[in-house]
């Protein structure tokens, strides 16, 4: 038999049909495992199998969809194995041995963390223990397919990847308006399967052909491998109580044959379609010309909503998360304040940044694991993508395997050694990569030098089967202050690595000004001559008005800002300053306008942010002391809503608008004192149990404590029962408070405090969440019930005063 | 568009019908807004015959016992199950709002479950209509979790509805579905039309001390 790799992407090939729809004519009950038939119906999956091979499939699918560790804990290996054997026979019965059965996976149904509770370790290994069976049974090829979760679409390619030489298959499934149900979109899907060298990839289900045409059509003008189309039979109808699919063999088969047209390579069906589809459509598109998959050249890194392309109109990568030369981002990092780090990002996404580096390193810091936990927090919240800016191997594999789309790579350089370590990281994962022209005899001083350092890095990296649209080219900003023509010289490097190599760029804009007074405008102009030099992306602080200006500015110039939309936009009414002002957050509907001159007392009951800010500079300024601030206003206006919430005149929302005003004027208080040992009441540990992934309550207790002066040691959601114990020993806290939803999770609860009572007897706990009772919370040996968050600072108190 | 209930957002976050408070109200808008811009809908249901002996009911593959789920669909031939989701993004945009305000992403918080309520109900109507045609009648949606009836089902109904490959809803080790706001329900049809006004609360084994019964329709 021809090896598949020969033949996909060089001739027309022909997956099979819907399956479950077959097998539910044949007896299977709406709800049952389908999987489980390979044991108990063996006749009726090999029927299955046969209709598709008599049909003329070349790729048929073993039945093994939905066999995983989660619906098969007990005979995984045994579904998994039969349907691949009766596949052989299906195979030697019909006289097909020409035929590839597919190792059929599907997804796992459940989430991956952090809005799941599924790790991507777990994911990882739970496909792998799927592949290593279907690989010893005989599977000739791995198909995943009817992903709608990027993460969990790379879980799964890595781990076939990980674990055998197989081809790999991957086809996602879209909505009607071309998006997955986590919100990707082809771009996205297909620089990311790509970057993890997939064999071919597609999409499956869902839709029928006609639906599908549009997102079709996008993917072969996206993506360089061959495309898969495997629709449904239209979209499913129901009438008088009956689903149905109701495209006809004929018809379909038409639509197939102009989908054949659109420059496809690997085509079949799904939900609905019968070896009768199957049949008819490989006779309308078998002697049809063959269009193999070309190569495109355009650059795209991606999240997991968004594909950014790379190209001529200047990308700003936000260089904020960072902690060189930033004491706060530091002590951050050291007190593993992720919300720190998370904040930091959504500022410079609401700038305006198209990209975010990720620099966390720090020497005293476990490097890897901090870039896994930030890489992992950061992609739950914003929809950028990531570039993993490390210069330690080991943080950034993590970095890169944990990211769930096509990354930016910062950096590799001409020297053997690092292109070494760097490429084949960026061959297996994938990854658009930055990298410096300079070399084992340093920085060239002219850009002939500098070019020619590029090239050597192109067929280095060409050999390790990388593509020159995957690398970015650094073109290396130094200061003026060194030397005068060192702009001129790195101008002159981008603008020709741009015309001679056809390759993109990049620049750490503010390095070419260190040492000289005013930097602002000297990077500023700088990033604008830059940009009309073909500068792809600069890595700058887009929270610096300066710079965003000159970048808005040079964009209306250069011609890419369309009727100067942007440019008319971020200026029409914004009056013209010069000084650095971080981008003021649109005012908030509804709020009232602001007031000068608030007090800080009133800005707080009144729950209004910026004036408590304001209110709280200028107690300092009049040389007030921090702790005063805090003991003669902010502790006695919480306390005055506390109250109002207590006897329920002030809601919910009140209350907690003046925590967060609170909250502000905290940290304008921490600025202040910083280096001053800080007064805490005392130390609380806050988790939702382990079951449980509601902490919106938790994450409102927590606020409320911080601001009554407590320090908080926030274990998430989904805890363990022996973390928040161990923690509690380590730490030695006096105080627990464990959060659950639903009444599902108590039990959870109750364990953890029989685990706190058996480990560490003297610690208190204080119970809360939508579903307890003081009833309830005695019933499971409480200390205390929270019935809201100010009950709970309350019963802190009285724990914490004792002393 | 999904318009929700701003009465029912309010009384999520503890606020009576007559507490007017122009800051929160202006803040459910704007939470409506931002979610209107995240969101992707989708649902999905299905007939069965049904037949209910004694507390038990059996339908596709499915067999389990529930009282309270008797006397909802006592005398019921047909029963519809139904799945919706507002989609993950709502999620995302609820965690990404606690970084910055707590209270906006409470208000978020009520708000995106008071749409994913808006939208099931949407769907809740379809299936009325649909049925109506049929000259039957539905029974008010009930959901596992009610009363006696076991959150285990959801299991159940997420193999029969195959849930998550197609509304992308999963569903956790603890039975909890994400993203979060997903809604499963059951419906009973039946030939004739048993009018009987429901307060879901009466069915619920936390009616007496739950903070937020619906007091107002005891």
């Amino acid at each position: 038999m021809k090896h598949l790799k020969e033949r996909l992407g060089r001739e027309w090939l022909f997956c099979d049909g819907g399956s479950g729809t077959i097998l539910q004519k044949k007896g299977l009950r709406p709800g049952e495992l389908p999987e489980s038939w390979n044991i108990t119906h063996q006749e009726e999956v090999m029927d299955l199998y046969c209709g598709y091979l008599n049909a003329g499939s070349d790729i048929f699918n073993a039945n093994t969809f939905g066999a995983n560790r989660f619906h098969y804990p007990d005979n995984l290996e045994e579904v998994v194995t039969q349907g691949i054997l009766l596949a052989k026979k299906a195979r030697k019965k019909t006289g097909r041995e020409d035929a590839y059965i597919a190792l059929d996976i599907g997804p796992t149904g459940k989430l991956l963390e952090p809005m799941g509770d599924l790790s991507f370790d777990e994911a990882v290994e739970a496909f792998a223990q799927i592949v290593q069976i279907g690989v010893k049974a005989g599977a000739d090829l791995v198909l995943i397919e009817t992903m709608s979760d990027s993460y969990e679409t790379k879980a799964a390619v890595l781990a076939a990847k990980e674990n055998c030489d197989l081809p790999v298959l991957t086809t996602v499934t879209f909505d009607s308006k071309g998006k997955l149900l986590t919100g990707g979109n082809v771009e996205s899907i297909v620089s990311m399967l790509e970057g993890l060298r997939v064999d071919a990839l597609g999409i499956n289900c869902s839709l029928g052909p006609r639906e599908m045409l549009p997102i079709i059509q996008k993917f072969t003008e996206i993506s360089s491998l061959p495309v898969i189309v495997n629709p449904n039979a239209g979209l499913p109808k129901t009438k008088n109580g009956i689903t149905y699919y109701d495209i006809d063999a004929e018809e379909f088969s038409s639509c197939m044959s102009d989908i054949a047209d659109l420059g496809v390579q690997v085509i079949g069906g799904c939900c609905g379609t019968t070896p009768k589809h199957i049949q008819n459509t490989i006779e309308a598109v078998r002697n049809k010309a063959f269009i193999p998959a070309r190569k495109k050249t355009k650059t795209f890194v991606s999240s997991y909503s968004q594909a950014v392309e790379i190209n001529d109109v200047t990308k700003i990568i936000g260089e904020r998360i960072n902690p060189t030369g930033k004491k706060a981002f530091k002590q951050a990092l050291r007190d593993m304040d992720i919300d720190y780090i998370l904040k930091e990002g959504l500022k410079q996404e609401d700038a305006g940044a198209h990209i975010l580096d990720v620099n966390v390193g720090l020497p005293e810091i476990d490097e890897p694991m901090m870039m896994e936990m930030v890489v992992k927090r950061l992609q739950a919240i914003t929809s950028l993508p990531l570039q993993i800016d490390t210069s330690d191997p080991a943080a950034l594999e993590k970095g890169m395997r944990y990211y769930n789309g096509k990354p930016m790579i910062n950096s590799v350089n001409g020297k053997k050694e690092s292109m070494d370590i760097i490429f084949p990281l960026v061959r297996k994962y994938g990854g658009v990569v930055v990298a410096l022209c300079l070399d084992e005899n340093g920085i060239p001083d002219n850009a002939d030098g500098r070019i020619a350092i590029a090239q050597k890095i192109l067929s280095v990296a060409g050999s390790y089967g990388i593509d020159k649209k995957d690398i970015v080219f650094d073109g290396l900003a130094m200061t003026i202050s060194s030397d005068t023509k060192s702009a001129v010289v790195t101008l002159e490097t981008i603008r020709r690595i741009h015309e001679e190599l056809g390759c993109h760029t990049i620049l750490g804009v503010s390095n070419i000004s260190f040492g000289l007074p005013q930097r602002q405008m000297i990077n500023s102009f700088f990033l604008a001559m830059a940009m009309e030099n073909g500068l792809s992306c600069a890595i700058i602080n887009p929270n610096n008005e300066s710079m965003m200006s000159a970048y808005r500015t040079a964009n209306a110039l250069l011609n890419h800002d369309p009727q100067c939309m942007e440019y008319i936009a971020s200026y029409a009414n914004a009056t013209v300053t010069t000084v650095t002002t971080q981008k003021q957050p649109v005012s908030e509907t509804g709020k009232p306008v602001p007031v000068e001159g608030m007090s800080l007392f009133t800005s707080i009951e009144r729950g209004m942010v910026k004036e408590a800010e304001e209110a709280t500079k200028k107690e300092l300024s009049e040389q007030k002391d921090p702790l005063d601030i805090i003991n003669d206003m902010l502790i006695p206006a919480l306390d005055k809503v506390g109250q109002g919430f207590e006897k329920g005149t002030v809601y919910l929302p009140q209350l907690l608008m003046s925590a967060d005003a609170a909250k502000a004027a905290f940290s304008v208080l921490k600025e202040a004192m910083k280096g001053e040992e800080k007064e805490v009441k005392g130390t609380i540990i806050l988790a939702t149990v382990k079951g449980d992934i509601h902490d919106i309550g938790k994450n409102i207790v927590k606020v409320m404590l911080e601001n009554y002066g407590y320090e908080v040691i926030d274990l998430g959601k989904d805890v363990p029962p022996e973390t928040i114990v161990a923690t509690a020993i380590e730490r030695n806290i006096k105080l627990v408070g464990l959060s659950a939803l639903m009444t599902t999770t108590v039990p959870s609860m109750e364990e953890t405090i029989k685990l706190l009572r058996k480990e560490k007897p003297d610690t208190k706990v204080v119970v809360g969440g939508a579903v307890l009772t003081q009833e309830y919370a005695d019933m499971i040996g409480a200390d205390a019930y929270g019935k809201d968050a100010i009950a709970t600072v309350r019963y802190a108190d009285s724990v914490f005063e004792k002393e | 568009m999904i318009q929700p209930d701003i009465d029912e957002i309010r009384r999520y976050l503890g606020m009576s019908k007559t507490a007017h408070d122009p800051v929160t109200d202006g803040m459910i808008q704007e939470c409506i807004q931002k979610l209107q811009a995240v969101i992707q809908p989708v649902h999905l249901y299905a007939y069965y015959p049904l037949t209910i002996t004694d507390d038990t009911f059996h339908f596709a593959s499915l067999s389990f016992s529930s009282k309270s789920l008797q006397r909802n669909m006592e005398g019921c031939e047909e029963i519809c199950v139904l799945a919706c989701t507002i989609g993950i993004g709502a999620d995302r945009l609820i965690r990404k709002t606690e970084l910055t305000s707590i209270s906006e992403a409470a208000v978020m918080q009520a708000t995106a479950s008071a749409m994913a309520e808006a939208y099931c109900e949407h769907v809740n109507d379809l299936i009325k209509e649909e049925t109506a045609q049929r000259n039957l009648y539905c029974r008010p949606r009930f959901s596992p979790g009610y009363g006696d009836l076991s959150l285990t089902l959801q299991k159940d109904i997420f193999s029969l509805l195959h849930l998550t490959k197609n509304l992308g809803i999963t569903l956790s080790e603890s039975l909890l579905m994400i993203p979060t706001k997903s809604i499963t329900a059951l419906i009973g049809i039946s030939d004739t039309c048993r009018s009987f006004t429901q307060n879901l609360c009466n069915t619920c084994n936390m009616q007496n001390t739950c903070n937020y019964r619906r007091k107002d329709e005891l």
